[in-house]
C-alpha cells in the first residue's frame, strides 16, 4: 500500500516538473508580445525611398543629413560619397545622378545596414556582386557576369537589349493543345503528366496559337514559335522554345524561357528561372516580375519591372 | 522508418494480446466485451497514430526543409482589381482598426475598393464606417445591410452584388488588423491560374491577457506556421479559413458563391473549389492581427460552432474528396485527414473510456502486458504529444522560445477543446435528427476603443485594460 502511494507520488512529481517553469512563465510573463505583423515591410518595398522622396518634395533644400535623419535614407550625388560614417543610420542610399556599380564602389562595411540602393539609372558592372536591392527610376543595365539579388526598374536589361517588342497575335490560328484536355469549368487545358507540344512540321512560323490557360501536372515543353493566349502553370519544368509568345504568366518548379520569346506577364519558378537571349518579360505598359531561387538572365534580354532571386541573379551569355 | 517499425511492433503486440485474452472473461464482464473493446481500441489507436505521424511529419518538415516561397517578393506586376470585404455585425469596438489598416495598405489605390459590410448592426458600426468613407471616398464604400438572412455568407453574397466588378475578393472579419503589405502578398498567388483561394496567417494581438490567450497564441502558431505552411511545402491541401483570404471571383461564381446554409462556409468553399480543380495557396508571410477570445465561455462557443460547421462539411465531402480526380493521392489522404480532424477529439475521449473499460474487463496480467497498456501509452505518450511537438516546432520558428515554457499547460486547452468539440459533434447529430436550424453565434469582442479616421496612420489596436 505504502509502496503504491509512493509510486503514485513519484509519478505525480515527475509529471509536474515541467509545470513549474510553465506556472512561473504564466505568473511573470517574459515572452508574451504579439508577433509584429507591421515589421519588415520597409525593407521589402520602396517605403524608405518614399519617405525620403516625400521629404525632398516638401523641401528641396533640406540638407542630406536631415533627410537621412528623418527617413533613414542617405541622399547624395553618387555612391562614392557614401561612407561608413553614414552607414549606422542609413537603410537606403539614393544617388541623384546615374551610377555605375563596380566591385568596391561602396565599401562592404558601409553597406552592412543598407537594404536598398536607388539611382536615376544604374549600370552593374561585370563581377559586381550586388547583395542589396537595386532600384532605378529609368533603367538598370547588367553587364555580363554581374550578380544581384533584387532589381526593380521600368527596364532591366543585360548588355544592350533589342527595342521593345509586342506580342503579335494577328494572323495566327487557334489550335487545340494536343495531348491535353480542355476543362470547361476552370477554363484551362489540363494534362496530368509530362507534355511536349510543338508546331506541326512545315507549319509557318508564329502562325499557331493556343487559347486559354494551360495547367500541366508534370513538365511542359513548348516548341519554337508558339503563342499562348493565357497563363501557363506546370508542376515540373516549363520550357518554352525560341520565339514563343505568352500573354499571361509562366509558373513552374523551374522555368526556361527560350531566346527571342516575349512573355506578357510574370515568370515565376520555385527553383531556377532562365530568361533566354533577347527574350522580353513584361512591357512598358504592363510591368512584370521574374522570381526564382536562382535567376539567370541571358545577354540582350529585358525585363520591364522587377527581378527577384531568393539566392542570386546572374547575368550571363 | 523507425516510427513505422515502432507502430508495427505496437500493433503486433496488441493483436497478439487480443488473441490471448479474447476467450477469457474477467471481473464479471462477458468475454465479448473485452474482445470488442480491444478491437475498437486498436482501431482508434491506428487512427490516432496516423494523426500522430502527420503531426511529426509537419513539424519535422517545418524544422528541416526550406519554406516554399513561390510568390514571395512579388511587388511589381499588373495587380488585379480587388474588393476587400469587412464582415461586421455590431463591431463598433473593432472595425475602425481594420479600416485604418486597409486604407494604409500598399495595394494600388486605383485597383482597390474596401467594402465594410455592415450587416444589420444596432450599435455605432454604421456611423464609424460612414466617417471613414467620408475621409476616403474613392477607396471606401460601406454596404449597409438592413434585412435578409442573418450570417456572414448571406451578407457577403449581397455585398458582392453591391461591390460590382472585381477579379479577386478578400474577406476580413472586423476584428482583424492586416499588415501594410498583406493585400499584395495575399493576392500575388492569383497569377497562378490554378489558385482559387489564398489564405494568410492569423496572429493574435491580445496575447498577454491571460492563460487562455497565451494558449491560443501557441495554438495559432501551430496551426499556421506549423500546419498550413507544412501542407503548402508538401503540396498537400492548405485550407481557406474564411478571413485573411482571397477568392478568385471567377472561381467563386463557378461554384455558386458562398453557401448560406452552412456554418463553416470557408471549409465548404475550400472543398467545392477543390472539387472543380482549383487549389488553395497559403501565404505564411501575409500576417494579420486578430483578437482571440479572452474568456473560456466565449472560446467554447466559438469552438463548438467551428466543430459543428466543419463536421457538417465532412459529411458532405468525405467520399467525394477521396475520389476527386483533381487531387493527387497525397492530397486525397490529406483532405480526408483534414475533414476528420474534428473527429479526433471525440475519438480520443471514446478511446480513454475504452481504456478504462478494458482495465475493468481484462485480467490483471493482460493489463500489465497487453494491448491496453500499449494503447494508453500510444494515446498519452505518442499521439497527443505529437501535436505538442508540432506546436513547439512552430513557436520555435517564430523565434519565441520562452513562451514554449507554457506548453505543459496546453493540456488544459486540449481537454477543454476535446470536450467542446465532442459536444459540437453530438449537437450536430441532434440538430440533424430534430431538424433544428443551425444558428450563427457572433464571437464577443474584448477591445474597448476603435480607431477613428484621424488616427489613420496607427492601425494597431488598443487592448482593453487588463483585468
Amino acid at each position: 500500500m505504502i509502496s503504491s502511494a509512493l509510486m503514485i507520488l513519484f509519478a505525480l512529481g515527475v509529471f509536474s516538473l515541467p509545470v513549474i517553469p510553465a506556472l512561473r512563465e504564466l505568473r511573470r510573463p517574459s515572452d508574451c508580445a504579439p508577433l509584429d505583423v507591421f515589421a519588415g515591410n520597409a525593407a521589402d518595398t520602396r517605403a524608405y525611398l518614399d519617405k525620403a522622396m516625400a521629404l525632398r518634395k516638401a523641401d528641396a533644400s533640406m540638407p542630406p543629413a536631415e533627410v537621412l535623419r528623418l527617413s533613414e535614407v542617405w541622399v547624395g550625388p553618387s555612391f562614392q560619397e557614401f561612407s561608413a560614417e553614414n552607414a549606422a543610420t542609413a537603410r537606403a542610399i539614393w544617388a541623384t545622378e546615374p551610377q555605375v556599380l563596380r566591385p568596391g564602389s561602396i565599401s562592404p562595411d558601409a553597406l552592412k545596414h543598407v537594404a536598398t540602393v536607388h539611382a536615376p539609372s544604374l549600370v552593374v558592372a561585370s563581377d559586381c556582386l550586388a547583395e542589396v536591392a537595386l532600384s532605378a527610376d529609368q533603367s538598370i543595365q547588367l553587364q555580363e557576369g554581374a550578380f544581384a539579388r533584387k532589381l526593380c526598374a521600368p527596364r532591366i536589361e543585360v548588355g544592350v537589349a533589342d527595342p521593345e517588342k509586342t506580342i503579335e497575335v494577328e494572323g495566327t490560328s487557334s489550335v487545340p493543345l494536343t495531348g491535353a484536355t480542355w476543362k470547361d469549368v476552370p477554363q484551362w487545358w489540363h494534362h496530368p503528366g509530362n507534355l511536349a507540344f510543338s508546331l506541326e512540321q512545315g507549319a509557318p512560323k508564329g502562325a499557331t496559337r493556343v487559347d486559354g490557360d494551360i495547367v500541366v501536372a508534370g513538365d511542359l515543353t513548348l516548341g519554337d514559335d508558339i503563342t499562348v493566349i493565357g497563363s501557363i502553370k506546370t508542376g515540373g519544368t516549363l520550357t518554352l522554345g525560341r520565339g514563343c509568345q505568352v500573354t499571361g504568366n509562366c509558373i513552374g518548379t523551374d522555368v526556361v524561357v527560350g531566346a527571342q520569346s516575349v512573355i506578357g506577364g510574370n515568370v515565376i519558378g520555385d527553383n531556377t528561372v532562365v530568361i533566354g537571349q533577347a527574350a522580353q518579360i513584361g512591357s512598358t505598359n504592363s510591368a512584370a516580375s521574374v522570381i526564382g531561387t536562382q535567376v539567370a538572365l541571358k545577354n540582350q534580354c529585358s525585363v520591364y519591372g522587377a527581378v527577384v532571386a531568393h539566392q542570386q541573379i546572374l547575368a550571363t551569355s | 522508418m523507425t516510427f513505422l517499425k515502432l507502430f508495427g511492433a505496437i500493433a503486433l503486440a496488441a493483436v497478439s494480446g487480443t488473441a490471448l485474452a479474447a476467450p477469457t472473461a474477467s471481473n464479471g464482464l462477458p468475454g465479448w466485451v473485452s474482445t470488442t473493446t480491444t478491437v475498437l481500441l486498436i482501431a482508434l489507436a491506428v487512427i490516432l497514430l496516423t494523426y500522430g505521424v502527420r503531426h511529426y511529419v509537419f513539424g519535422l518538415n517545418r524544422l528541416f526543409t526550406p519554406q516554399r516561397r513561390t510568390f514571395e517578393g512579388l511587388q511589381v506586376t499588373e495587380w488585379p482589381r480587388l474588393v476587400v470585404f469587412i464582415a461586421a455585425h455590431n463591431e463598433e469596438a473593432v472595425i475602425g482598426n481594420c479600416i485604418s489598416a486597409l486604407v494604409n495598405s500598399d495595394y494600388p489605390a486605383d485597383r482597390l475598393l474596401v467594402v465594410p459590410v455592415n450587416d444589420r448592426s444596432k450599435d455605432r458600426t454604421r456611423e464609424i464606417c460612414d466617417e471613414w468613407a467620408a475621409k476616403y471616398p474613392t477607396v471606401l464604400k460601406p454596404f449597409h445591410r438592413t434585412s435578409g438572412r442573418p450570417g456572414k455568407p448571406a451578407a457577403l453574397m449581397d455585398a458582392a452584388a453591391f461591390a460590382g466588378d472585381a477579379d479577386v475578393y478578400v474577406v476580413f472579419d472586423a476584428d482583424y488588423v492586416p499588415g501594410k503589405g498583406l493585400l499584395k502578398q495575399i493576392v500575388a498567388p492569383f497569377i497562378d491560374p490554378e489558385v482559387g483561394v489564398t489564405m494568410g496567417r492569423v496572429v493574435p494581438y491580445n496575447v498577454d491577457r491571460n492563460l487562455l490567450t497565451r494558449l491560443l497564441d501557441l495554438e495559432r502558431s501551430a496551426g499556421y506556421q506549423g500546419d498550413q505552411q507544412a501542407r503548402q511545402n508538401l503540396r498537400a491541401l492548405p485550407q481557406y479559413g474564411g478571413t485573411v483570404g482571397g477568392i478568385r471571383v471567377r472561381a467563386l461564381h463557378a461554384v455558386g458563391g458562398f453557401r448560406e446554409d452552412v456554418l463553416a462556409e470557408d471549409t465548404d468553399l475550400t472543398f467545392r473549389l477543390l472539387d472543380k480543380g482549383w487549389k488553395v495557396h497559403y501565404v505564411n508571410t501575409a500576417e494579420c492581427y486578430e483578437e482571440v477570445p479572452e474568456t473560456w465561455p466565449v472560446r467554447v462557443k466559438q469552438l463548438q460552432r467551428w466543430a459543428k460547421g466543419h463536421n457538417q462539411v465532412m459529411y458532405q465531402y468525405f467520399t467525394r474528396s477521396f475520389v476527386n480526380p483533381h487531387l493527387t493521392l497525397r492530397q486525397r489522404i490529406d483532405s480526408l485527414m483534414l475533414l476528420l480532424c474534428y473527429s479526433v477529439a471525440p475519438l480520443t475521449l471514446v478511446g480513454w473510456l475504452l481504456v478504462l473499460l478494458s482495465y475493468l474487463s481484462q485480467p490483471g496480467w493482460y493489463f500489465a502486458l497487453g494491448a491496453s497498456t500499449l494503447m494508453l501509452a500510444v494515446y498519452g505518450g505518442f499521439g497527443n504529444s505529437a501535436a505538442f511537438f508540432q506546436m513547439a516546432a512552430a513557436v520555435k520558428l517564430d523565434g519565441n522560445s520562452r513562451r514554449l515554457l507554457l506548453l505543459p499547460l496546453n493540456f488544459i486547452g486540449y481537454i477543454v477543446s476535446a470536450v467542446t468539440i465532442t459536444r459540437g459533434a453530438i449537437n450536430l447529430v441532434l440538430d440533424t435528427v430534430f431538424k433544428r436550424e443551425l444558428k450563427w453565434d457572433k464571437t464577443v469582442r474584448f477591445r474597448t476603443a476603435t480607431a477613428v479616421p484621424e488616427a489613420a496612420n496607427n492601425p494597431t489596436p488598443t487592448a482593453a485594460p487588463k483585468q
